[in-house]
């Protein structure tokens, strides 16, 4: 199978919609609304330099749709370390997409999320790798992986999505 | 014998008296000067985990953890022989070793290009003939632990005269045989630090009550039925348990729908004072507890699999992690909360609040095979290891 890689302002737009999209519900604190823009399929992983370049099967985070799912659900409703809730803030940047033969979308971009709550503001930078997809001809996230700079979670607990 | 001695009395009350039969004092989890005893009288004097056989597959790997507060460096010498040594350069101090793993043919040092080999000895210097005529390679080798190992784990201690390994795992033996192979091996890990005392960590591990108050997903899921806590003896302490399946497709939610490798019992163990071991359903997770200051630890996280795993279970005991105990975990997403407020809850004092409850199953707890058994639900295992913190705290004058 060959893919054929077409950088086009069209995808580097819808590229940058879908961050921007992801972005806001999530510092809203919509998480069933970001779920809602996953496929079915989803495979949602996010890990550290260190793990990614040893491709380590271990992440921090390897979530299908199911645990997604949870993880919002944790969010908004089970989890004591999100109440009182973290205000998150996604900074996005360095945006790059390109389509592929399958009408698929390969995207990548930096971010900087900072979490505040309470007295406690952490700050997390790394970057995303992600592919949208066409289904049923809405455009949807069919994989994110997020690849943290640092090793040490030296905030402890990772209680939001990226 | 003890080095640097720090005070061994709160006012007028030995430190050790300030745990007593169900209950404990506040103070030992916030009083710096209690820490630092901690450090001399239980971390210098304990086997701590230091690691897993697997990480160090070859002469010349090496990769640096912390026994205690002290920066170590665990590696392989060339006739295949682990050993454990602090990280710090006999000339200036420096920290020998910077990278958390790697293969190296010699440890060399940044500063001022000391070289050391793997058995820790002091190979050569630049410049030599400046140190004097006395100056001789072999009186500076690295400060060497002891080390052992047990199934696959790598202990180690700083203690010259440490009772065996054997001796110091006692009953813990049986459970770690039931749960671990010597051929098992790390397939990944987490590390992530937290803003509470060491103790909290070890407690909380060993709460058996909590997780149907704690965790909500979980106590929602219906999975935690009947078990035992149970004090193993030297200071490490059990819970086992039976789970049931999930109600609806909170297992799924969870990643914790049960496949036909997972155990019949689940288990959680600590070895005192630093090593938890959990296995729940395919979880085999090790954790290797550091303590940063009296209101700070480190964790790193082993997920460990069986050589014949398929490709699938392998995934799902990763998985397993990732979705509930890791930092990001449905559970350890708010032990880690419980950590942190239990450090900020403990700073506050005051006249007839300073003792805090541990005596949950005191009265019903039972004697069985040498052991001190207590419902799942009970503080005995917490207790146990509580005996032998106040034990190792009774430090002579």
């Amino acid at each position: 199978l060959t893919y054929v890689h077409v950088k086009t302002p069209e995808c580097v737009l819808n590229a940058t919609s879908m961050y921007m999209r992801t972005a806001r519900l999530l510092d809203e604190g919509d998480f069933a609304g970001f779920v809602s823009l996953c496929t079915d399929d989803i495979s949602y992983i996010v890990t550290t330099r260190g793990a990614d370049r040893a491709e380590s099967p271990l992440s921090l985070i390897n979530d299908n749709h199911d645990r997604l799912r949870g993880r919002a659900q944790s969010i908004s409703r089970y989890w004591h370390s999100e109440k009182p809730p973290t205000q998150t803030r996604h900074f996005i940047s360095n945006i790059d997409a390109c389509e592929q033969a399958d009408g698929a979308i390969s995207a990548s971009a930096y971010l900087m999320l900072t979490a505040s709550r309470n007295a406690k503001q952490s700050i997390f930078t790394g970057y995303y790798k992600d592919r949208l997809v066409i289904r049923e001809g809405t455009l949807l996230l069919r994989e994110r992986r997020v690849v943290l700079d640092m090793d040490v979670m030296v905030d402890g607990k990772v209680t939001f999505i990226f | 014998m003890l080095t640097n001695v720090p005070k061994k009395s709160f006012g007028d009350v030995p430190i050790a008296e300030l745990v007593q039969p169900g209950r404990v004092h506040r103070r030992i989890y916030t009083d710096a000067a209690i820490y630092d005893l901690e450090q001399e009288a239980i971390w210098r004097r304990s086997w701590l985990l230091v690691g897993h056989i697997s990480e160090l597959k070859k002469p010349g790997d090496f990769l640096t953890r912390a026994m205690g507060r002290q920066p170590i460096i665990l590696c392989r010498d060339k006739d295949d022989i682990l050993h454990v040594f602090l990280n710090s350069c006999r000339h200036r101090g420096a920290k020998l070793c910077r990278e958390k793993l790697g293969n190296a043919p010699r440890l060399n040092c940044i500063y001022h290009a000391w070289s050391f080999d793997f058995t820790g000895k002091l190979r050569s210097v630049p410049e030599p003939e400046g140190y004097g005529p006395e100056f001789r390679l072999e009186d500076f080798s690295l400060f060497e632990a002891r080390v052992d190992t047990y199934q696959g784990l790598v202990f180690a201690t700083l203690d010259p005269n440490p009772m065996p390994l054997p001796e110091f795992l006692g009953n813990s033996k049986e459970y770690l045989d039931m749960a671990l192979s010597s051929d098992m091996e790390v397939f990944g890990s987490q590390e992530y630090q937290f803003d509470g005392n060491w103790k909290f960590h070890m407690e909380n591990t060993l709460d058996g009550l909590h997780g149907s108050y704690l965790h909500l997903l979980f106590a929602r899921s219906g999975m935690l039925t009947a078990g035992h806590s149970i004090d193993l003896g030297n200071g490490h302490g059990l819970l086992e348990w039976k789970t049931s399946k999930a109600k609806g497709d909170l297992g799924k939610t969870m990643g914790l729908d049960a496949t036909e490798a997972s155990p019949e019992k689940n288990r959680v163990m600590i070895l005192f004072p630093n090593m938890a071991l959990i296995t729940i359903n395919d979880l085999i997770n090790l954790r290797i507890l550091s303590p940063i200051s009296v209101g700070r630890s480190s964790i790193t996280a082993l997920a460990l699999g069986k050589p014949g795993d398929d490709p699938e279970l392998r995934q799902r005991r990763g998985l397993q992690l990732s979705a509930t105990q890791g930092p990001a975990g449905s559970a350890g997403a708010d032990d880690i909360e419980i950590y942190e407020v239990n450090q900020e809850g403990c700073e506050a004092t005051a006249p007839g609040i300073e003792w805090l409850e541990l005596s949950r199953g005191l009265d019903r707890q039972i004697e069985k095979g040498g052991l001190i058994v207590g419902d799942l639900n009970d503080e005995t295992a917490i207790r146990g290891c509580y005996v032998q913190w106040r034990e190792m705290m009774r430090v002579p004058s």
